[in-house]
């Protein structure tokens, strides 16, 4: 019995300088080091360990030329990157579920002294029980952890390419704000499947490292992370929901250029058959495919289904979706985490 | 679901490899330009215990994620995992690639079986080229006698890859001799 026709398609050349078979957590590895970060801090835990364990690799092997700080928690994970950030530094972590819970008050702290700094978010269950298994109760719990920008991707392609923009979206002047790039504990963290990597000096272009923003440099002291009395605190976390408010015309801007440069069709949300849509189901993260599938299913029984995807979960980008959705008889969500009291 | 996709499962036991096997036919197929998805069933797994892993390959891109119900080829790394799924000659619709000392233990279980089996003596072979019997690179060598849309120097390269030095060099030659050793019984 004859298996395959193959028909070899390696797209090589060009803007693509390999194409290599990893997981999701290998791609944010991959990604934190072809953006050059300059210090990574980070705690393992399950599912997201083999994103920092390779990063460590390529700092130890030479391929990455990066400070590692193996530290003691998640608390310290974050602490260390608010201090390398503040100094300049573009900066990198990953975790999941208790460990992202660990850091929560530095979130809060991260966004408030504007760092840019890039985590990416394995996504998994709360305990108790313990599970180490992927939903997002996790990513929901921090989901208005004081303004961190979060994306949510659907393949290691994905993860890859939106580490490479989140850099640029968090070190825009007119953002300055952290940014969680997430994607599914196991079904995505664990699985291994194609995906393109960059010419390096094309994602030197599109992601330079500039530093557009006050720093920590002895030779020009400022101080950050002062105690506000209330009218300043006011207009400081003002600002920050301002910048909030700003990044998604800089997120769509960042998007086009990364389309455009890289040969990619991202949006703030994805559409599936959308036109002429009845019923549409909203979801995100890794699930997508199955749900575009559900969608072709329910339109061969006749059955006028759409699908979104939300790719941007933070800002939220509600005119769009609205827009999108406007004149369809019923919207179902599958959200994958739970809110105890509203079920 | 099984459209243009050729879909593989490799049941093992925590520690034999069977996670490795997937990722490396994944490498393989996808450094030929092919599209693969290569997940595990996880969970907090202990050595000794029973995995499965999942390989689809494809010419098209893969976008649903979910377990193989009716793999095209099972890969099974141990007689004793026939009897932990019992199921196996079932579901699989092509072939079943098998890891036992003597055939003739196993026959009794694949008597209903419609599609072709492939025989190996996987532990005799690992335990002579490795020094202990992990027998996941032997069971490609073996799964290469039916499956031909990837050639014996793919995996080899892609097994070379993956464990890097003396290890990867000793494992790419098991492939190879495992592949002679193997016999397609039907």
């Amino acid at each position: 019995m004859s298996l395959i026709t193959i028909e070899p398609r390696i797209k090589r050349g060009g803007i693509i300088r390999d194409r290599v078979a990893i997981t999701s957590n290998y791609a944010a590895a991959y990604a934190a080091k072809d953006v050059e970060v300059d210090v990574v801090a980070a705690y393992p835990i399950t599912p997201q360990t083999p994103a920092v364990e390779k990063v460590a690799e390529f700092i130890a092997n030479g391929e990455l030329s990066a400070e590692y700080i193996p530290v003691e928690s998640e608390h310290s994970a974050l602490s260390a990157l608010i201090g390398a950030s503040a100094a300049g530094a573009r900066t990198f972590t990953a975790t999941s579920s208790q460990g992202l819970f660990y850091m929560f008050e530095l979130l809060y702290i991260a966004s408030g002294l504007r760092l840019p700094i890039v985590m990416a978010l394995a996504t998994r269950a709360a305990s108790a029980p313990i599970c180490i298994h992927g939903d997002y109760q996790d990513l929901a719990a921090v989901r208005d952890s004081g303004g961190w920008i979060v994306m949510i991707a659907s393949s290691a392609q994905e993860v890859y390419d939106s580490i490479i923009m989140a850099y640029r979206i968090a070190e825009d002047s007119r953002v300055l704000l952290p940014v969680m790039v997430s994607y599914d504990g196991f079904l995505m963290s664990h699985t291994t499947e194609p995906v393109e990597l960059y010419d390096l000096d094309a994602i030197r272009r599109f992601a330079p490292k500039k530093i557009d923003r006050p720093i920590l440099d002895s030779r020009r002291p400022i101080t950050m992370g002062v105690m506000a009395v209330p009218d300043w605190y006011y207009e400081i976390k003002y600002q920050v929901i301002d910048a909030m408010h700003n990044s998604m015309g800089v997120i769509k801007e960042v998007h086009d250029e990364f389309n455009k440069t890289f040969g990619r069709n991202y949006r703030l949300i994805e559409e599936y058959r959308i036109d002429d849509a009845d019923y549409v189901v909203i979801t995100y993260g890794g699930i997508w495919g199955n749900t575009k599938r559900a969608v072709d299913i329910a339109r061969k029984n006749g059955i006028k289904a759409g699908a979104l995807k939300l790719r941007l979960f933070r800002p939220f980008p509600t005119d769009d979706l609205v827009r999108i959705v406007e004149g369809v008889r019923a919207i179902a969500v599958i959200d994958r985490a739970v809110s105890q009291e509203h079920q | 679901m099984n459209g243009g996709n050729y879909e593989i499962v490799f049941f093992g036991r925590g520690g034999q490899g069977a996670v490795t096997a997937a990722q490396v036919m994944a490498l393989a197929a996808v450094s030929r330009g092919l599209y693969a998805l290569a997940y595990p069933e996880f969970g907090p797994e202990r050595r000794g215990a029973p995995v499965r892993s999942y390989l689809v390959i494809s010419t098209e891109p893969i976008e649903v994620r979910e377990p193989i119900e009716e793999p095209n080829i099972s890969v099974v790394f141990g007689p004793d995992l026939l009897r932990v799924n019992p199921d196996i000659p079932e579901r699989t619709r092509d072939y079943i690639v098998i890891n036992s000392r003597r055939f003739e233990t196993i026959e009794p279980y694949l008597r209903g079986f419609r599609g072709g089996v492939v025989h190996i003596d996987a532990y005799d072979l690992s335990t002579k080229h490795l020094g202990k019997a992990i027998v996941n690179t032997a069971m490609l060598g073996a799964l290469l006698k039916v499956f031909d849309a990837l050639t014996v120097d793919d995996i080899t390269n892609a097994v070379l890859k993956t464990f890097g030095g003396r290890l990867g060099k000793v494992n790419a030659e098991l492939v190879r001799v495992a592949y002679n050793e193997a016999r397609v019984i039907k």
